[in-house]
């Protein structure tokens, strides 16, 4: 027997669950003799069908449905009709004639038509629905990745689920239709079994059964006020009646890292940093008005400090360079980092899945166990699941049941961003004429650090150090309780109790060691034992849920009715300490214990203090259909929520849709061939924001601070913080959809379409103020502010080849989204700062879409035939006004007020936007996007007798990638390793390079060249394999082990297995910003993505 | 809705009061006004590492490295400022800051009962002392500038307020907050257990050097009228000290951090504490060079505090003050000289540098040099010298009249008024009165013309030629300018 497509989830109002051989009624028809027939109902593969249902034709008062081995028995007439019915499959009739055994094959419907959809609060036939929900079953999901994001890329229309980080305790980021907002978060609202709750991206992906993105905001708006960003519903699998099924599941996986990025070998390195030493002294010497010759090239570092000091930017390590012959010495180490700090990291996985039900009882329970090495040394997660769903039957009218849940994780973490914390771009900016290793073995530290101040390098610490001795740990707990029950007052009158409970706690631990060079300051040094540290952080979160539910559901005649309305309470409380403690003086206690003596080497971290939120609403939903043609539904919601001020805490959010399903229609006439389906949805909604944080409308008095006053104690200061704003109200967005639903060539292509156009209105804004206020932004809702998204998405789903020993199934999916901010509201510009320390890198304003990137645009690079124009500007050239003379024409390249050197051949310039001669501020434009202008995914499914095989890609086209690694792995300095497109940079008139890498200098050209300019943009889009498996069923294994073991499968597989882009970094997709709207798209140190091979067994019993 | 859900949903947060209902007790009060004095702390504003935003925008010191933190830092003694340099957006939020914090005081002390009005007006006076201390600041760095004297809690007040105010209400405003401190009972001078807390000495002290460069900056109709005041008010404050001649308190003590409680000759400062991890002085570390101890227990990797070979030079040979300021530094990555003003050497400030030095604000040479200034503005030369001597006696220096038959000093200073402000320079150097005295003392045409006798070699890789009219004043920062392009204009040359 398999586990049909048979969707059950909490608050639903259809109980599925037919009893065994129960015999729906028996009456007796006199006109025909009756006849006993049975037979066995199996699905394509041969397995046993259970739960089919069987109908006399003409009269639904005979019935009955099949058992645990697919078997039925009918009474009924000769020469009748029979009707079989499952959900998931095709109904298929069958003539009794004669026969008193028959074997019925149902073949699986490809549009699901049939199958249900959780829509919040209750669930509907995929028939029935007016609004844009995408579906993915189990089956369509990548289940050898260990996160559910992972496993759902590439599967949906409309959503984009982007693999950001490779960390493996991190999780996808997804968005559904484009971003709405400004300063609120755009996360969809995750309801797990009908429990909205946080982000669970540790949920077991082996317990789901079914996930449902309600897209469109008319969808979305029963989840009121948290429902802009969409909402993900995530079914798990529950207990059907019948024996008992035990599951083993084992995977074993290799990760590793996905992409090496192309750096600079040793001697490469060497000569960069020499080209850009001697070119910094000759700008400085020339800056400086002093003579300059290339023999002094030849110069000795001493004599270069004493000429222009500034030792870090012209001196040479004397082991790398032949002062006298100006040539490179070869270096004596060739360390690549990457491969020092990157591993072949092993995963082992574990699921026992126990489930099945009988006489009214239905249980269905699972424990998984996950252990991840992540592919940078010393990381990992070690995960265990554990989820119990219970139904039960206390009698006709009243049903109960509970999910329980509980995860756990150990992780130990790695800090990303910049290489003086995080190892991952210290990998990259690492020089490789360092080693990694003493000849004891030993970790070589403080190499490039100590010589940061005489030579320039980057004060980094070996990263391998970094990862290994810097010890990060997150250990979470949650667990969710859950318990319902549905009693039927009067017949299709349905009230629901749903009470549940989340739990969560989580110790983050920090320790910094003494080990670890502080700066140029070697291991155990007064300031490496100063800056060493501890940070001990608990979080203890409590969720309580209340829902109360009323379902009327009549069907008169060809008018079907369905309403729903409902209260729900929620109230979450978190209480979080954070601490640090200094004062270590050696590294024997990494605990916050292990602490100084002073007290004041203690201190409280921000953020310690309890958080709590409340939500009350009121919710409704009609639906009504008149003979499957016409549909109509209305929702309203109306919400309270603590997070917002006393004048603006209520929100309310209704939708309307209607659907028209035009292939059932008698003039439909099978209008694109036979058994085609055909139907027009359209839809508006309202659906709300609260994405921010708790107390916001409130000014309040900031931390306690400190003042010292003669030589006696400190003082307690005191003073308020930021002002808020009292009206701080609800983001709406106003969504319409307009969408088409095909079947087509038999049910052998399905399509479902979109298109909608959303507006968001009162976009919660930092809204910039005057620094007067005492702060510079204020969290606010712009009044008259508009951000627009719109788009099309769909999805296609072919059954190309359907028989007993081949199937090939096609599915794919694209979406096009186009945002656009509209209106401001009367705020200016936002300028956002996404990378390197204070560099503007993000614009924001009206006419553009949210978060475009923002700098100087390239237009060429300096050469030896602009000298003598440049030259001949620089004549008239008044530095103090940084202008020309009035009606000056420009000869050469305009320059740059930022720079503090001439340009020179080897330079690169910007352009003069507004034509005054000089690059500045003004000529700041927009330079890319870091919006797709498109997205897609597609997957290709075969299986040939045992043999199954699944494939899976998704990719991006059209957005681009600040690179903000590039301040330090693309700046020609040579301070730190770089890419090895830096081979191509100008190194004169003979080696000019490829005209865009600019010339080595140290200094000299940084604050020109580096400005943020279109230079470091990079394309974006890609093309990735997210997964390849290879499966075997050995159905032999029943005969084999004598039927204790009814089916096992073996399989192998990759996970993103390759991916197709010109990104020089590791990964595309990344979002060093984690989610923000203003700053999307750029790449700076984090976890690069992991390949993983992965071999598995499932084994039945 | 009902009453019951409205509660359910009306949550304030358990971990902060509320400003609106903060102030009710005297103690709420004092710990506002400590608040106020805790952002005196800030080198974002005018705390001991806020010299990118004076000393380095003067002739004084300056940096060698023009490439850290996006060339930023660089811009300011490099002339070529950007508006949207984002130091410059920090060092007027925190200036700001400090202004937003003392309205907060001066309208939060109203609620409350005080038993001794006595303490509710010196409350209120140091709160208006370091408002217009700051709005001093602000005023000589971006000439017009907004003018707020209350909290300002929605939205609506604040773009309202969102406008520059002409320098001379500004000036309105600051004289009156100073002559409200003068005329309140604070005390004269405060105790060694209470150093650090405002003073009638620091009000008159400031009272006269805001009216002294009001005579020379603003509406010279009232040149002599502003010269007087200054007089009168630097006078008061010359009159509270408790010591006969400077030459009494050896250079070196001011800057001694055993007697910083109790060196007669500090009139304000910003108090640190030795050895404390959060509110120790860097200043020692900070400028200590590679190679050297002299500052403190510290061990450096860099170059140290920066100085421009302009003001080596500008150091008379004998001078005492030069060996104890500056100290040229072998190690072979610097081979340049370094500030070695400010020490703390003693163990109890570890080998973290964790010093002791308190940053001086206000103190007497200062005041007395100030002295000099103004009687030689009004004529009164001798005075005027003997203010001048004063300082150089202290410091072993020849008489002025002395130096004055000396070539290369009449040479270097040709007037009286050079005389004073070279004083002041090798005096006050790194105490971040530099820049002030600069733009006290000349025109932005004569400022312009000044820099231009300068030497680029003596300038380091900064860019002496850019110097022009425009840096009289700093950009108003970018998104300032940009809330209201109208009423925040730009200033000129940006």
């Amino acid at each position: 027997m398999i586990a049909g497509a048979l969707v059950f989830s909490p608050g639903s109002f259809i109980w599925a669950s037919p009893t065994k051989n129960h015999t729906v009624s028996a009456v007796v028809n006199n006109r025909s003799p009756k006849i006993k027939v049975t037979g066995r109902v199996i699905d394509e593969s041969g397995e046993a069908l259970f739960g089919v249902t069987v109908l006399e034709k003409g009269n639904n008062n005979s019935g009955t449905v099949t058992d645990v081995n697919g078997e039925f028995a009918i009474e009924t007439s000769q020469g009748s009709t029979l009707v079989f019915s499952f959900v998931g499959f095709i109904a298929q009739e069958v003539a009794v004639s004669g026969k008193s055994s028959i074997q019925v094959e149902l073949k699986q419907d490809a549009l699901m038509l049939n199958e249900v959809v959780a829509v919040g609060y209750q669930t509907m036939r995929k028939s029935d629905l007016t609004g844009a929900i995408s579906s993915v079953k189990a089956k369509e999901l990548n289940l050898t990745t260990p996160t559910l994001g992972q496993a759902l890329v590439g599967k949906v229309a409309g959503v984009q689920i982007s693999q950001v980080s490779g960390a493996p305790y991190m999780g996808t980021k997804i968005r559904v239709r484009g971003v709405g907002s400004v300063n609120a978060s755009s996360d969809p609202l995750y309801v797990v079994d009908g429990y909205p709750a946080g982000t669970d991206i540790f949920i077991n992906p082996n317990d789901i059964e079914s996930i449902d993105i309600l897209k469109d905001a008319a969808s979305a708006a029963i989840y009121g006020s948290r429902a802009a960003g969409g909402v993900v519903l995530i079914t798990t699998k529950r207990g059907k009646e019948g024996k008992g099924k035990l599951e083993y599941d084992y995977q074993f996986g290799i990760h590793r890292l996905s992409k090496k990025v192309d750096m600079l070998n040793a001697s490469e390195f060497g000569q960069l940093l020499i080209d850009g030493r001697n070119n910094s002294y000759r700008d400085l010497m020339v800056n400086a008005g002093k003579t300059w010759s290339d023999a002094m090239y030849s110069d000795d570092n001493a004599t270069r400090i004493k000429n222009v000091s500034n030792a870090g930017t012209v001196s040479i390590p004397t082991d790398l360079y032949d002062f006298a012959n100006q040539k490179l010495i070869t270096p004596k180490y060739d360390t690549d980092w990457q491969d020092e700090l990157y591993r072949n990291a092993p995963v082992n996985r574990h699921n026992l899945t126990f489930s099945g039900g009988q006489k009214g009882l239905r249980y269905a329970i699972s424990g998984g166990h996950l252990n991840q090495q992540g592919i940078i040394l010393s990381t990992k997660q070690e995960r265990t699941n554990f989820r119990a769903n219970i139904d039960a039957d206390v009698n006709k009218r009243l049903k109960v049941g509970a999910n329980l849940s509980f995860t756990s994780n150990t992780n130990r973490e790695v800090q990303e961003g910049r290489f003086n914390q995080g190892p991952i771009l210290g990998a990259l900016v690492y020089m490789p004429i360092f080693k990694a290793y003493n000849e004891d073995g030993s970790l070589a530290k403080n190499e490039a650090a100590a010589l940061s101040a005489g030579y320039g390098y980057q004060s980094v610490e070996n990263p391998v150090a970094l990862a290994t001795e810097t010890h990060i740990s997150r250990k979470g707990q949650r667990g969710t309780y859950n318990g319902f029950a549905t009693f039927e007052i009067i017949k299709d009158l349905n009230f629901k109790v749903n009470l549940g409970m989340q739990t969560y706690n989580e110790k983050y631990e920090f320790y910094l060691p003494t080990s670890l060079s502080s700066g140029a300051n070697p291991p155990g040094s007064p300031q490496a034992i100063a800056a060493a540290n501890a940070v001990a952080q608990t979080v203890m979160q409590t969720d309580k849920l209340a829902e109360f539910t009323l379902n009327y559901k009549k069907n008169l005649g060809k008018h079907n009715f369905d309403g729903l309305v409902g209260y729900t309470v929620q109230e979450n409380n978190r209480d979080q300490i954070g601490v640090t403690s200094k004062g270590f003086q050696n590294d024997r206690i990494e605990e916050i214990t292990g602490k100084g003596a002073d007290a004041t080497f203690f201190a409280l971290n921000s953020g310690t203090g309890k958080t709590d939120w409340t939500l009350i609403s009121y919710l409704a939903r009609a639906v009504y259909n008149f003979d499957s043609k016409y549909y109509l539904t209305a929702s309203f919601r109306t919400d309270g929520s603590s997070r917002f001020g006393p004048n603006n805490r209520w929100g309310n959010f209704p939708s309307v849709s209607a659907g028209w399903n035009i292939s059932n229609e008698s003039f439909y006439h099978d209008f694109l061939g036979k058994a085609s389906t055909m139907k027009l949805r359209a839809s508006w909604g309202l659906s709300g924001n609260n994405n921010i944080g708790n107390y916001a409308f409130l000014q309040t008095m900031a931390a306690p601070g400190g003042v010292v006053f003669g030589n006696s104690s400190v003082n307690t200061a005191m003073w308020a913080e930021g002002i808020k704003d009292l009206n701080l109200g609800w983001e709406s967005t106003s969504q319409y959809n307009l969408g088409l639903d095909l079947g087509l060539l038999n049910d052998r292509l399905s399509i479902i379409a979109n298109y909608y156009l959303s507006r968001s209105y009162n976009l919660l804004f930092n809204q910039p103020l005057s620094a007067i206020s005492g702060t510079s932004s204020i969290l606010t809702n712009l009044r008259d502010s508009k951000v627009q998204n719109t788009g099309f998405d769909i999805q296609a789903d072919a059954r190309v080849i359907s028989n007993r020993d081949l199937s090939l199934n096609i599915t794919g999916n694209f979406s096009l989204n186009r945002n656009k901010v509209l209106n401001m509201g009367g705020a200016s510009t936002i300028f956002s700062t996404g990378a390197e320390r204070s560099y503007l890198t993000h614009v924001t304003r009206e006419g553009q879409p949210i978060g475009m990137f923002y700098g100087f645009k390239v237009k060429g690079m300096v050469r030896e035939s602009d000298m003598e124009n440049l030259a001949a500007d620089n004549a008239v050239y008044n530095s103090a006004t940084q202008s020309y003379p009035a009606g000056y024409v420009l000869k050469g390249p305009a320059r740059s007020t930022a720079s503090t050197n001439p340009l020179r051949p080897g330079d690169l310039y910007f352009e003069d936007v507004n034509k005054d001669g000089v690059v500045n501020d003004a000529d700041k434009d927009v330079i890319g996007t870091p919006h797709p202008k498109f997205t897609y995914g597609f997957a290709v499914s075969a299986s040939y007798r045992q043999f199954d095989f699944t494939s899976s890609f998704n990719g991006s086209q059209g957005n681009q990638v600040l690179d903000g690694q590039d301040y330090y792995i693309y700046n020609m300095e040579g301070s730190g390793n770089q890419y090895a497109k830096v081979l191509n940079r100008y190194r004169s008139e003979a080696e000019p390079g490829d005209g865009r890498v600019y010339r080595a200098a140290r200094g000299g050209t940084q604050s020109n060249s580096t400005r943020l300019s279109s230079f470091y943009l990079q394309d974006g889009s890609f093309l990735r394999c997210t997964n390849i498996t290879l499966g075997y069923n050995v159905t032999q294994i029943a005969r084999i082990s004598k039927n204790a073991v009814s089916n096992l499968r073996l399989y192998v597989s990759v996970d993103n297995a390759f991916t197709v882009t010109k990104y020089l970094g590791y990964n595309p997709e990344v979002d060093y910003n984690n989610g923000a709207n203003l700053t999307p798209g750029v790449d700076y140190g984090k976890y690069p993505l992991a390949k993983a091979y992965n071999i598995g067994a499932r084994i039945t019993f | 809705m009902s009453s019951c859900s409205t509660d359910f949903i009306n949550l304030q947060d358990p971990n902060a009061v509320s400003s609106e209902t903060y102030y009710r007790t005297e103690s709420d009060v004092l710990a506002g006004v400590n608040g106020i004095y805790q952002s005196l702390r800030n080198g974002n504003g005018i705390g001991e590492t806020s010299a990118l935003f004076s000393e380095e925008r003067s002739d004084n010191t300056g940096r060698d490295d023009n490439q850290s933190n996006a060339g930023e830092p660089f811009q300011f003694n490099d002339f070529s400022l950007l508006p949207s340099n984002a130091y410059l957006k920090t060092h007027w939020l925190a200036l700001y800051q400090s202004i937003s914090r003392s309205n907060q005081v001066l309208d939060g002390i109203e609620k409350v009962t005080f038993t001794d009005n006595n303490l509710k007006e010196q409350y209120k006076a140091e709160a208006k002392f370091i408002r217009a201390l700051i709005y001093f600041h602000l005023v000589r760095k971006w000439g017009d500038v907004p003018l707020v004297t209350k909290p300002l809690i929605t939205i609506a007040d604040v773009q309202a307020s969102t406008a520059r105010e002409k320098q001379a209400v500004v000036y309105q405003q600051i004289v009156a907050d100073l002559k409200d401190a003068v005329g309140s009972t604070l005390p004269n001078v405060q105790t060694a257990a209470t150093k650090g807390k405002v003073t009638k000495a620091a009000a008159n002290a400031l009272l006269g050097q805001v009216f002294l460069t009001m005579a020379t900056t603003q509406d010279q109709a009232s040149r002599t009228a502003n010269l007087n005041e200054a007089k009168t008010y630097l006078t008061a404050a010359y009159n509270l000290r408790s010591f006969g001649l400077l030459k009494e308190i050896p250079y070196t003590d001011v800057f001694d951090v055993a007697k910083k409680s109790t060196c007669p000759e500090i009139i304000f400062q910003v108090v640190n504490r030795q050895g404390d991890i959060n509110f120790s002085s860097a200043i020692a570390r900070n400028n200590q060079a590679k190679g050297e101890t002299i500052n403190s227990p510290f061990t450096s990797t860099g170059a140290g505090g920066n100085i421009t070979q302009d003001l080596v030079l500008d150091y008379e040979d004998t001078d005492l003050r030069k060996s104890f300021s500056i100290k040229y530094a072998n190690d072979q990555i610097v081979k340049n000289y370094f500030i070695t003003k400010f020490r703390d050497t003693s163990p109890a400030a570890t080998t973290n540098g964790w010093g002791g030095n308190d940053w001086i604000l206000i103190r007497y040479a200062d005041v007395i040099l100030m002295l000099a200034e103004v009687n030689m503005y009004l004529g009164n030369e001798a005075a005027a010298i003997g203010f001048l001597d004063q300082v150089r006696e202290r410091a072993n220096m020849p008489k002025y009249e002395v130096m004055k038959t000396n070539a290369a000093y009449a040479a270097k200073y040709p007037t009286l008024k050079l005389a004073i402000l070279h004083e002041r320079r090798v005096e006050l150097a790194f105490e971040n009165h530099r820049l002030f005295d600069l733009l006290r003392s000349f025109t932005a045409d004569e400022l312009v013309a000044y820099f231009k006798t300068k030497k680029q070699e003596d300038f380091g890789i900064a860019k002496l030629s850019n110097f022009g009219k425009k840096d009289r004043y700093f950009p108003i920062p970018f998104d300032e300018h940009k809330l209201n392009p109208e009423k925040m204009y730009q200033n000129e040359g940006y």
